[in-house]
């Protein structure tokens, strides 16, 4: 009947159907008219219609023809193994530009995620990933998700993901963060029989602050802002909510610098004097950039820099001597290099003088 | 166009509202789309619902839900979605009388988005078989 809509209209970009009964032949019919759709088809969803497997496979593989398609939702659509394999032949070799992929609600299981999860690597378009309920997935496999996001070149942003084996997930999703610099929102659903506990949640609080060490922090993730745990919240850190907020500043070279001068009241110079005192002007000039960044806390600039100095002159005393008296050398032997020059010139200046009053004299026959 | 448009395109200028409608939510969509102009109080002319009830209050302005009252308005009501140059989302919730709407949508261009909720297209409301449909 609407053929001729799917065929003609190039302003169409989102096809919806949700909740309603299909039936074989309709499933038929559904992956004809996407198959014909116009270029300008950007969004295919389909929620809860009570397809089979089969004619999932279908629909998928009708979406081929659209490999411009920018966002597939595939929620509660019942898919197996084989749908697994139709999409991610989908994903590999057609539609290499999608942004959002919603596969929530469906019997995925791990050798789905096995199918899946290589794929899903490659999509260095995709923003938004949502696997959430599907239960049938272990450990192992939100292991294998987990390798999209240390995946060099992935830009994936959201993430929802079932975490329905205790700490193991949530660890698991942690470490793979530890590198990735696209994430923004992390959904972990939980199952109430197992939940995070206090392992899980310090995971995450190392990932965003480690403040184990002045580099460890530098080098902590500065991108993750929102993750989503449903249950347990007992068990978060103090710390942990803080540098989530902290992450959401657009700015990435002010997150870590704030995180440094909170969790780090002194800093310990002595990494750096291997390098006597060449490092000490470039930490007071990054404490005095830092001091332009505004805090909810009180950052103590001028201590800290005071503190630095003090600790490279208390450890190195003769250093510091030494350089004191070589730096008064060196102004001595500049100021009398100076003092000779300036010699030089009037020397110069009495003999250009005296020749001058002597040429005067004879022109005037004063002598005579 | 086949027949039955050229008898829409006939009557479509000079046909009453309160003839092909059965409410007067109903009637402000139509006379909306048959206007076929950007909204005038904002974008309610992008939107339309094909719906149970009407969710606003009676009157109102800027309604933008259609409840079907039989074959009749419902082709009325596809043919000007048909026309419109400015309708960008349909939503159908209510199934019934959809061939004679539909055949109109099938004229459509400047749809975006279109969406299907609870619709049994195997049989019940009005559909009988997805092919009505799609």
């Amino acid at each position: 009947m609407l053929d001729s809509f799917f065929k003609n209209n190039d302003n169409l970009t989102q096809i919806r159907i949700s909740n309603c009964i299909l039936g074989n032949e309709g499933c038929r019919l559904l992956a004809l008219a996407i198959g014909c759709c116009s270029k300008s088809l950007q969004a295919v969803m389909l929620t809860n219609n009570h397809i089979e497997e089969e004619e999932m496979v279908t629909v998928i593989t009708s979406l081929r023809f659209n490999p411009q398609l920018k966002q597939i939702e595939l929620f509660r659509s019942d898919l197996h193994k084989n749908g697994c394999l139709a999409l991610a032949t989908l994903l590999e070799y057609s539609t290499t530009r999608l942004q959002n992929l919603n596969l929530s609600s469906n019997q995925i299981d791990d050798d789905g995620i096995d199918i899946l999860a290589p794929v899903l690597t490659k999509l260095s378009h995709l923003e938004s990933l949502n696997l959430c309920q599907n239960t049938l997935v272990t450990a192992r496999g939100w292991q294998r998700v987990a390798t999209i996001l240390a995946a060099p070149n992935t830009n994936l942003k959201y993430l929802k993901v079932d975490k329905n084996d205790g700490d193991q997930a949530a660890v698991v999703f942690a470490d793979a963060l530890t590198n990735n610099n696209t994430l923004r929102r992390l959904s972990l659903i939980c199952t109430p029989m197992r939940t995070m506990t206090a392992k899980g949640w310090n995971a995450f609080s190392n990932l965003v602050c480690d403040t184990s060490s002045v580099n460890s922090t530098f080098r902590s993730n500065h991108t993750l802002s929102t993750l989503y745990v449903s249950e347990n919240i007992q068990f978060e850190p103090p710390h942990l909510r803080a540098s989530l907020e902290l992450n959401e500043k657009n700015d990435k070279k002010v997150v870590p610098i704030v995180k440094v001068l909170k969790h780090h009241n002194d800093f310990d110079m002595k990494p750096f004097f291997e390098w006597e005192f060449k490092v000490l002007p470039l930490v007071i000039g990054w404490l005095e950039r830092a001091s332009a960044y505004t805090t909810d806390f009180d950052a103590n600039i001028e201590e800290r820099k005071l503190s630095s100095i003090y600790q490279f002159i208390r450890n190195m005393p003769v250093l510091y001597v030494e350089s004191r008296l070589r730096n008064e050398l060196e102004d001595i032997l500049s100021e009398v290099s100076q003092m000779e020059e300036e010699e030089r010139e009037r020397k110069l200046r009495k003999q250009l003088l005296q020749e001058r009053k002597k040429i005067i004299i004879e022109k005037l026959g004063v002598g005579k | 166009m086949n027949n039955s448009n050229n008898m829409y395109d006939e009557q479509a200028d000079t046909i009453r509202m309160e003839d092909i409608t059965t409410d007067i939510n109903n009637r402000i969509v139509l006379r909306r789309l048959r206007n076929n102009k950007y909204g005038e109080y904002g974008d309610e002319n992008e939107y339309l619902w094909i719906q149970n009830h009407h969710d606003e209050a009676d009157g109102f302005e800027t309604c933008t839900d259609y409840v079907p009252g039989g074959p009749f308005d419902m082709g009325w009501l596809g043919y000007f979605v048909g026309k419109s140059n400015v309708l960008r989302n349909l939503s159908i919730v209510n199934g019934s009388f959809l061939t004679p709407f539909l055949r109109g949508v099938n004229h459509n261009k400047s749809i975006n988005e279109i969406s299907f909720y609870d619709i049994d297209m195997l049989g019940g409301g009005g559909v009988y078989n997805a092919g009505f449909i799609l």
